[in-house]
């Protein structure tokens, strides 16, 4: 049985995507939905929106992320989330892993022809 | 700054229900983590809002099915398994029960205080001075309606101690909901042991019967259509959950 594209993507997004909400925390603290907004924006990374909940909660009990109130001038106060330290050091692992892997996948891919 | 107060849209009321239903059975801090991490991106998204139906719609549309965030926090979970099966209480066969005995406890009401409610004609004969004219004088009383009303109360407490059961453990709906559906048989009977009363001290006699057919009409046709409202949203709901 061929995969559907959103099985192929979701297979390729399990393991990728909590590290992509770590890179986007990097420079600065966020809420909930302006992190989903980011994500879902070519709709690759995420299809929903909500999805990033449970993400978010298996980060912040992981202790890769941290959580805070701020008051909003456009609405009710928001949660932002910020990264830890174990965060950054989780996301710097995973740079660099991340290297080998999609390099190796790529020389996988041309030696088959598969990619221009 | 000054936060304007709002009240939970019901299609969002709905979504959250649905999604902290699915995630029964997740450590209750994470799960309340999750539900409460969505209420806010949907306030968050309806802020500049109108907050009207459509807008709803289209922040719900964005937050994705309940079942695929449900599904994102089941992931990698081996303990405690999630049921294939919604849990018992969550299922159509529940509200379909709770609406038969709403019925039953309103068709009670509607029988026991009807059959009690007194309105009793009498004669009386006046003969004048003369012996020559006598006139017939039609008098009638009323017995009044609380002691139908309190018959009514008891002969409906076998019903509505299961309607208080099944409602109370379901998940179907939300606490708004199950108080209206705890508190009808109750108000049924308040509604038939006041407005008749109420009737009589107004208009006299005529007053006991249109109190007592504004009851019925409360009681058959509003609490009629709460029921079939509220049991219809939780048949959906219980069908979204076995999806």
């Amino acid at each position: 049985m061929v995969p559907g594209d959103d099985t192929k993507l979701s297979h390729l997004r399990r393991g990728a995507l909590e590290y992509c909400v770590l890179a986007l925390l990097a420079r600065h603290e966020r809420y909930g939905l302006d992190i989903a907004r980011e994500l879902t924006t070519n709709g690759v990374l995420m299809s929903s929106e909500g999805t990033l909940y449970p993400l978010l909660a298996r980060l912040r009990r992981a202790g890769w992320v941290s959580t805070s109130w701020q008051e909003s001038t456009e609405g009710p106060p928001r949660r932002y989330y910020s990264l830890t330290e174990a965060g950054a050091t989780a996301l710097e692992e995973f740079r660099a892993a991340w290297k080998v892997f999609r390099d190796a996948v790529d020389a996988a891919l041309v030696s088959s022809g598969e990619i221009a | 700054m000054n936060q304007q107060p709002y009240t939970v849209h019901p299609l969002v009321a709905r979504y959250l229900l649905d999604l902290d239903v699915l995630l029964e059975g997740i450590e209750p801090v994470e799960r309340a983590e999750v539900v409460e991490g969505v209420r806010e991106h949907i306030e968050t998204s309806l802020s500049h809002t109108d907050r009207n139906d459509s807008d709803v719609r289209a922040a719900l549309d964005e937050v994705g099915p309940a079942t695929a965030v449900a599904e994102e926090a089941w992931t990698g979970r081996t303990s405690p398994v999630p049921s294939p099966r919604p849990p018992g209480t969550s299922r159509a066969w529940l509200p379909f029960t709770v609406a038969g005995f709403e019925a039953v406890a309103l068709l009670v009401v509607v029988i026991v205080v009807g059959g009690s409610v007194g309105v009793s004609s009498g004669s009386t004969t006046v003969t004048t001075a003369d012996g020559q004219t006598t006139t017939e004088v039609t008098q009638s009383s009323f017995h009044g309606s609380i002691g139908g009303a309190v018959g009514a109360l008891f002969a409906v407490i076998p019903f509505w101690l299961v309607i208080l059961v099944l409602v109370g453990v379901s998940a179907l709906w939300t606490a708004r909901q199950k108080t209206v559906l705890m508190v009808l048989p109750l108000a049924a009977a308040i509604a038939f042991a006041v407005l008749p009363m109420l009737g009589y001290a107004l208009i006299g006699i005529n007053g006991v019967y249109a109190g007592a057919w504004t009851a019925v009409a409360l009681t058959v046709g509003g609490g009629g259509f709460l029921v079939w409202a509220l049991v219809r949203g939780a048949v959906r709901r219980s069908r979204v959950l076995a999806r």
